[in-house]
């Protein structure tokens, strides 16, 4: 009897713990069963998740996360299961999906699929470099970044292989790269000469446009400078040019054009005069006026912090000898000329006179004349020169000459 | 003579109106004529002014700036996160409102064609979205040597998320996501041009590097030991709801936690205003004085329960990350100040609800506790619901359970122990009891001390018997109720003026005597 009894329990036993099993195998939320057993999707194609579902009635919506946010989905019914076609809006872009399948707010499945970039479809190819120029040598780089993608514009996948194709002078190389985090990159160095590198890509026999990156001439080397002039006087009037050498770089290439040369002259007295110039083909000649007055010039260019020439000394010779001063109209006006130039001819009107009048040996003023046909006049008026006597010194071209006093007494 | 007077008024009336019409005309001329004399500042031309206000903060760090290319500097790196933060911010508003407005700024040509299908689509289907991050881990994959293109992978994105259709709630969640992003550099903006959702890799989990504080067998624990938590909402008596400002004095301070530490109690709970504290820029003068307020609490022994956001009932999902950068410059500041038992994340948050949505608020507070269990491991959490009902939301997420406690004595138990069974099993904490003692013409002369002392009385009693942990409303009565406080109703707000244990006059009331157990 005892045993019969304890099969008895056993079997109860066994029934009220299957029972729960049954319970435990069927929980209330997994009456939805995903039947879509792809993972991965490719981009464009049609995407459909299928749920069978034991309860008729139930009408789920599907959540998506996607790379763009997040978006709702309703289900179709077909044969007792729910169809969830994702727009392709959505099912044309790449990356993991979430999804969520939610009944009133409750979460009923929850999983991810993943739409990868379609190979079938046709290669595009962006890409970008820069900068644009750079410096002749061997430091200096253009970067080319290739961002190769399907017709859906999404990033063909890790370690796609494209080619960067490299054209200068006459070589074309050719070189075989990957890509990473969405991209493949290389750098192009410069070379020695100036010039044009085009640099193209493709992927997938699909070719890209080309692009090009300029090489500049690298930094000016030191270099000499020489000048011509028409004559050696110092007549104030005539220019004197100042020529650079073709300025290179340390690799022979000829400077880009508009290089800025300045050149610094010191003159006898230690003041300084500037002049500058551009270089076109390499070559910068700028201009300066001749001294007025004999005087030595000290002449050195410089291509601001980079490089500078030889130093030039030119001279400049006295364009007269003597000059007349003719004091008339009780001596209120002085007359000084002619002032003959070197061949006696008279002086290119402008030439700089100064006179300064003296009043028992203090200088009272300085006036200042510019030459015209050859004279300059000064006039002295009554109202500003009320004293008796003043003396002179009339300074022109270099050579000045002293006046003994005048007598100015009524 | 009547007739006289009659005349001399609509004399004056006629008079004054005229007057006042000139004064109108000339009121009107005048502003016309300064209208138009304050042409456009011409400054404004090159749209060199700075327009810069904080709209979305989410938490960024940025975990590896190591490439391949060319080295970022640091200027760069902030204008990519800022035009980076911003495609996400405006990407927001798009999904919220349905409009591309401002979407050309942040999304190249090729990406943003994207999302105005999806703004398309969305519409036609009547579906919003409104989301906001919480976090970004971003690391620096590619910076080109020209400057203008940039990859990043931008891992353990925190995504909170509610979707409508038909203006209906569908679903809520939070989500954690990684991207990879193609940035390029055009017109001076950084725009997305690839954004591709990969796996996320890595999991982070805030440690705990001391047991200070910790909720062990239903009890909470200050170093190992289980502590019961005797307390008083505290407020200095001249600065009720402005604890912090111009007339913050240490030494009024110190003299009242010294009272209440000889009163047997040992906790205080203090309230920070949100505005008051800088909002998304805490005002750094606030935390010296809160530090001051902190060190003299852990001085004298007494553990503070230090509540978050009072006054700010927002809750819109677009400025979430202004509130964590909030909390983040708070808490962080005083991770590990021993005085600070818990952190209650806001005062009766439930009263929010009606107008601003059960859901929101909640998703507000759950994402919040997160932030601040981030920020701060090792103090605890808590809400501060305005009834034992209310206090069953959220029991799974806070460190202890607090309620208050405002209606009939009689059923203080009977509500008490069904609180206990729906609050799976976590400490409980009367936050806020007590009576007014006020009698006036608004409550008919009902209330007295004398009730008011048997009301505590009655509640120490029952504390004593069952060990429970209390913090009663408060320390003083006070001369002066802010409007946002108890609103403008004399009813209210005189009501509220004597809760106190002391008056205005610096006495006890009978109630001290029932202070404690």
């Amino acid at each position: 009897m005892k045993k019969s009894s304890y099969i008895t329990l056993l079997i109860l036993g066994i029934l009220i713990i299957s029972a729960f099993s049954l319970e435990i195998i069927q929980p209330k939320t997994n009456k939805i069963i995903l039947e879509t057993t792809t993972q991965k999707f490719v981009a464009g194609n049609h995407i459909q998740l299928i749920f069978s579902s034991k309860e008729q009635t139930s009408n789920p919506l599907l959540i998506l996360n996607h790379s763009f946010g997040s978006t709702i989905i309703s289900s179709e019914k077909k044969e007792g299961k729910l169809l969830f076609t994702i727009p392709t809006v959505f099912s044309k872009k790449t990356g993991i999906i979430d999804w969520t399948l939610v009944e009133n707010g409750k979460t009923l499945l929850k999983n991810s699929f993943e739409i990868v970039p379609n190979l079938e479809s046709k290669t595009h190819i962006e890409h970008y470099l820069g900068p644009r120029s750079i410096q002749a040598g061997n430091r200096d780089y253009s970067m080319l970044v290739v961002i190769p993608t399907d017709m859906f514009d999404n990033p063909l996948p890790q370690n796609t292989t494209l080619n960067v194709h490299e054209q200068y002078l006459q070589n074309i190389t050719i070189h075989e790269e990957k890509t990473n985090h969405f991209i493949a990159w290389k750098n192009i160095s410069s070379k020695e000469k100036s010039g044009n590198i085009l640099v193209s890509s493709s992927c997938n026999n699909i070719n890209s446009n080309e692009l090009t990156t300029v090489i500049y001439p690298s930094n000016a080397v030191d270099f000499n400078i020489t000048y011509t002039r028409n004559h050696d006087f110092a007549d104030g009037n005539q220019l004197t040019h100042l020529i650079t050498s073709p300025i290179i770089d340390e690799f022979g290439n000829t400077v880009s054009d508009g290089t800025l040369v300045e050149f610094i002259i010191t003159t006898a007295e230690n003041t300084i005069l500037k002049t500058r110039a551009s270089t076109i083909n390499g070559i910068a000649t700028a201009k300066i006026l001749h001294p007025d007055y004999p005087t030595s010039w000290n002449i050195k260019a410089f291509i601001t912090g980079l490089a500078e020439s030889n130093n030039l000394i030119i001279n400049y010779k006295s364009t007269i000898s003597d000059f007349h001063v003719l004091f008339s109209k009780n001596n209120r006006e002085i007359t000084i000329g002619p002032l003959q130039s070197f061949m006696k001819q008279l002086i290119p009107d402008g030439a700089v006179v100064k006179l300064h009048i003296y009043h028992t040996n203090n200088v009272i003023e300085t006036k200042s004349e510019t030459s015209f046909k050859g004279f300059v006049t000064f006039h002295l008026s009554e109202e500003f020169y009320k004293e008796a006597t003043y003396s002179f010194k009339v300074e022109a071209l270099g050579i000045s000459k002293k006046i003994a006093t005048k007598n100015y007494a009524k | 003579m009547q007739n006289k007077l009659n005349r001399n008024i609509y004399r004056g009336i006629l008079l004054l109106s005229f007057i006042g019409l000139n004064i109108l005309l000339l009121y009107g001329a005048t502003s016309v004529l300064a209208f138009l004399k304050t042409g456009a500042d011409r400054s404004t031309m090159l749209h060199t002014e700075i327009k810069s206000e904080d709209v979305y903060l989410p938490k960024v760090l940025w975990t590896s700036l190591e490439n391949p290319g060319r080295e970022i500097s640091d200027q760069e790196l902030n204008s990519i996160e800022d035009n980076y933060l911003k495609s996400w911010y405006i990407k927001n508003i798009a999904y919220k409102t349905n409009n591309p407005y401002g979407i050309e700024d942040f999304y190249t040509d090729s990406a943003r064609v994207h999302i105005f299908e999806t703004i398309k689509l969305h519409k036609k289907q009547k579906i919003t979205v409104e989301a906001t991050t919480i976090n970004h881990q971003p690391k620096l994959e590619f910076y080109s040597e020209d400057g203008k293109l940039a990859v990043i992978t931008d891992e353990n994105v925190i995504e909170y998320k509610k979707i409508f259709k038909d203006n209906q709630l569908v679903f809520s969640d939070t989500d954690t996501s990684a991207y990879k992003i193609v940035l390029l550099l055009e017109d001076g903006f950084w725009r997305i041009r690839h954004q591709v959702k990969i796996e996320n890799t890595i999991k982070k989990d805030t440690v705990k590097s001391n047991l200070f504080f910790e909720v062990k067998n239903n009890k909470i624990q200050v170093e190992g030991k289980p502590f019961t938590i005797k307390g008083i909402n505290y407020y200095p008596k001249d600065t009720p709801w402005n604890m912090f400002g111009e007339k913050f004095d240490i030494k009024i301070i110190e003299a009242d936690f010294q009272l209440i530490k000889n009163a047997h109690l040992n906790s205080i709970r203090i309230f920070l205003q949100y505005e008051d504290f800088g909002k998304a820029h805490a005002i750094s003068e606030k935390l010296e004085k809160l530090k001051q307020v902190l060190d003299l609490a852990e001085k004298t022994n007494l553990k503070v329960i230090v509540t978050l956001f009072d006054f700010y009932g927002d809750y819109s999902v677009l400025n979430w990350t202004l509130t964590h950068r909030h909390a983040e410059q708070i808490v962080s500041t005083f991770k590990n100040h021993k005085a600070i038992l818990a952190w209650d994340i806001k005062n009766e948050p439930d009263l929010d609800f009606d107008n601003r949505g059960k859901e929101t608020v909640m998703a507000w507070l759950v994402q919040m506790i997160n932030e601040i269990k981030k920020f701060a491991p090792n103090h605890l959490v808590t809400i501060g619901w305005s009834s034992p009902e209310a206090a069953q939301n959220l029991v799974n997420n806070v460190d202890f359970v607090s309620y208050h406690y405002y209606k009939d004595i009689d059923f203080f138990e009977n509500d008490l122990a069904i609180l206990k069974t729906h609050s799976a099993n976590k400490p409980l904490v009367l936050q806020e009891f007590g009576l007014s003692s006020y009698s006036g013409i608004w409550n008919a002369f009902s209330g007295s001390e004398t009730n008011q002392a048997n009301y505590h009385k009655k509640m120490q009693a029952i504390f004593k018997k069952d060990s429970l942990a209390f913090m009663s409303w408060g320390l003083y009565d006070f001369t002066e109720i802010p409007n946002s406080v108890a609103g403008r109703l004399p009813w209210r707000k005189n009501k509220q003026k004597y809760f106190g244990f002391i008056d205005e006059n610096n006495t006890n009331k009978p109630s001290f005597l029932y202070i404690s157990y």
